[in-house]
């Protein structure tokens, strides 16, 4: 019992050693090598304390400064997070406060959203929906090279947020569902999917919702 | 109306972090209160919703205001003895030039983050295709488990692998309450969650550190670059991270303070965790670890009398949402086809490919900054050079237990509904949010760096530092 509390004591001794020889060196790094350049001098000590501390806090500030600038210049990533996400999102923001909802996402989601809130506006709240895929958002008419969608809200979920309470029914879905079988309205994009209705329709009417009930139509 | 609603919440969650943990500095108390107040609250959402009420404005204010009076009652003794000790003093604490340089660094950081996330409503695909549109349709339905969007007939796609279906219920639910109280949008929700972190997270690390360190901790943690532009989106990885490296952080204060109020506090924030994102078990996994750690500690001291084994208790207790959601789910028929291989298996390809996306994620400052650079720089520094700081090193441990049991947990991931080279290449980016507070706290709390700023700070404090 004696012998292993003897060697405890002696790990212990060894351990306190250890600590305080390491304190000490920080100690040395940070006190006595600053203290003999700054602080031990005769002038600085003599100085109210206020100012040394006044003193102490500008170097620090200073030190922090060209660390912090050294940083946003030399690192990408920080430099990409302070004045691209930063200040940039505050000089973009704060001027455009005024702008409602609706105009700040779309100018996150562009045309996209824009023909989502065309179709709410045209359809009624009971509307059954059939929505267009992705490739009839991205693939333009015959006489035009570009599509002005992205696609980006091609996805049925994103349309029920924007459309509720009408229902939505896409393309995987025909003639599974039950609600596949009840379209009330046919979702045209780039002049896609008129062939889904049982009428003819003017070939210059490339993006909109129109009833599957041809005597349903309202003039634009 | 939503006005009322939210301080609800923040009175609910400041009256129970109160109870659970007397001496939470006013930083940890209003810093933590959003999260914890939507945790209570949305879990008797659910159960409300379960019993087949409506999720209606009066329902949610009148739970709100039952939770503020359960909590009110809970505290009675300590809200009785502050208010006959009250007298109003105000101190400005201005500690240093530097911190108040890196105060104002953050302050302004933070702002233009938190006009960010408000300015914009959601338009992010992953909350926009779940997470959002899932809280909105219930505000509209007044319902959760009865949604039109859970119906296989009009969702044939529900029950598919990976659907949104079988996700942990808090901020679909968090979502829904602010939309319920009359919100246009619900990134309120995210930004006073992130907002509230910064706080809470400075009062957490000025337990262990000087307030220099602290503030660098914060800002540190602020500036990780895919973090902060994520903490703007409306999705679950950042206020995910939130709480599992909250809770996780209060369980290595528990380590070696013991003190009971700690663990406590950290296994309700781990517990909201779980019912934020499933993957929250792992956080658990290691504070579990870390307790029966401590017991094993506990055993070698003092034999089998000494170990409190009721302490596992707590840590297990913070699976229960996670449990009682697999139960719910299971009963309610809200689940969706697996993607967990439950059987140990051996794949060599798929081992290389996490380890090397593991890596590159850990390594790259493209997304982290510097973070894990430092952090490693640190754990070797002390574990080599410096004797006292081996005395942090269970919080290290703790970090990188942690992240082996994520990539353990990705690796028995079925990836049907995607590959995993897509998986590790643009969703993987978001994996590691939880760890970067953890590895903050780390670098600026650990012995060889903490010493250093003590003694700076000890040098250019207008007061004596307390630590």
């Amino acid at each position: 019992m004696e012998a292993i509390l003897n060697e405890r004591a002696v790990r212990l001794k060894i351990i306190i050693r250890t600590e305080v020889r390491t304190s000490r060196i920080l100690s040395l790094l940070l006190q006595t090598k600053c203290d003999r350049m700054i602080f031990s001098n005769t002038t600085f000590k003599s100085m109210p304390r206020w100012v040394r501390l006044l003193l102490g806090n500008l170097g620090a500030v200073a030190v922090a400064l060209v660390v912090l600038v050294a940083i946003e210049k030399t690192s990408d990533a920080y430099n990409w997070t302070w004045e691209k996400y930063v200040v940039k999102n505050l000089k973009v923001i704060s001027p455009k406060l005024h702008v409602p909802l609706e105009g700040r996402l779309t100018s996150k989601l562009g045309a996209d959203l824009g023909y989502l809130i065309f179709i709410r506006n045209t359809t009624p709240t009971n509307a059954v929906i059939y929505y267009p895929t992705m490739a009839d958002f991205t693939t333009p008419p015959p006489d035009k090279e570009k599509s002005i969608f992205n696609g980006r809200l091609h996805e049925k979920l994103i349309a029920v947020r924007f459309l509720y309470p009408r229902r939505v029914v896409v393309e995987s879905e025909l003639g599974v569902t039950s609600w596949s079988k009840k379209l009330t309205h046919i979702c045209i994009v780039n002049g896609h999917n008129r062939d889904m209705l049982p009428y003819q329709t003017e070939d210059d009417f490339y993006n909109g919702a129109l009833p599957t009930d041809s005597l349903l139509m309202t003039p634009l | 109306m939503l006005t009322i609603g939210i301080i609800l919440l923040y009175i609910s969650g400041w009256l129970l972090i109160r109870a659970v943990y007397r001496d939470a500095s006013w930083m940890e108390t209003v810093g933590f209160a959003f999260p914890i107040g939507l945790f209570v609250t949305t879990l008797l959402m659910w159960l409300a919703d379960w019993m087949g009420l409506r999720l209606t404005p009066v329902l949610l204010l009148s739970l709100n205001v039952l939770m503020t009076v359960a909590g009110g009652w809970v505290c009675r003794h300590q809200l009785q003895r502050s208010l006959k000790e009250y007298r109003f003093h105000f101190t400005l604490n201005l500690n240093n030039l530097l911190w108040l340089l890196l105060l104002a660094l953050v302050i302004y950081a933070e702002a233009s983050n938190f006009l960010k996330t408000v300015y914009f409503p959601v338009y992010d695909r992953d909350s926009l295709a779940g997470f959002d549109t899932i809280g909105f349709i219930a505000a509209q339905e007044h319902t959760y488990r009865g949604m039109s969007i859970f119906d296989g007939d009009y969702m044939p796609q529900i029950h598919q692998a990976g659907s949104y279906i079988s996700y942990m219920p808090m901020l679909q639910l968090s979502y829904a309450y602010v939309y319920i109280l009359g919100a246009a949008t619900s990134k309120l929700v995210p930004a006073l969650f992130f907002a509230g972190f910064m706080l809470g997270f400075y009062g957490l690390m000025r337990r262990v550190t000087c307030a220099t360190a602290s503030i660098v901790g914060v800002l540190g943690m602020l500036m990780t670059p895919e973090m902060l532009s994520f903490s703007s989106l409306s999705n679950t990885n950042v206020v995910h991270a939130c709480l599992a490296s909250a809770g996780l952080l209060y369980v290595c204060q528990w380590y070696p303070s013991h003190r009971f109020e700690q663990l406590m506090l950290g296994c309700l924030l781990l517990a909201a965790n779980c019912w934020m994102r499933a993957e929250g078990i792992i956080f658990v996994a290691t504070a579990l670890v870390l307790v029966a750690l401590r017991g094993y500690g506990q055993f070698r001291q003092l034999g089998r009398k000494g170990i409190e084994w009721k302490l596992l208790l707590l840590p297990l207790a913070a699976l229960l949402p996670t449990l009682l959601f697999q139960v719910y789910a299971q009963v309610e028929g809200l689940t969706s086809e697996s993607i967990l291989i439950t059987r140990p298996f051996w794949d060599a390809v798929k081992f290389g490919d996490m380890c090397s996306g593991a890596w590159f994620l850990s390594i790259t400052s493209t997304y982290y900054g510097w973070t894990f650079h430092l952090f490693l720089l640190v754990v070797v520094l002390n574990f080599i050079l410096f004797k006292k700081g081996k005395a942090t090193l269970y919080v290290a441990g703790a970090l990188l237990l942690a992240f082996v049991l994520y990539f353990v947990l990705l690796y028995h991931i079925n990836y049907i509904w995607d590959t995993l080279d897509h998986v590790m290449n643009f969703s993987a980016k978001r994996f590691l949010f939880c760890y970067v507070p953890i590895a903050w706290y780390y670098i600026v709390s650990n012995g060889i760096v903490g010493q250093l700023f003590h003694q700076l700070d000890s040098h250019i404090n207008f007061r004596r530092t307390e630590v």
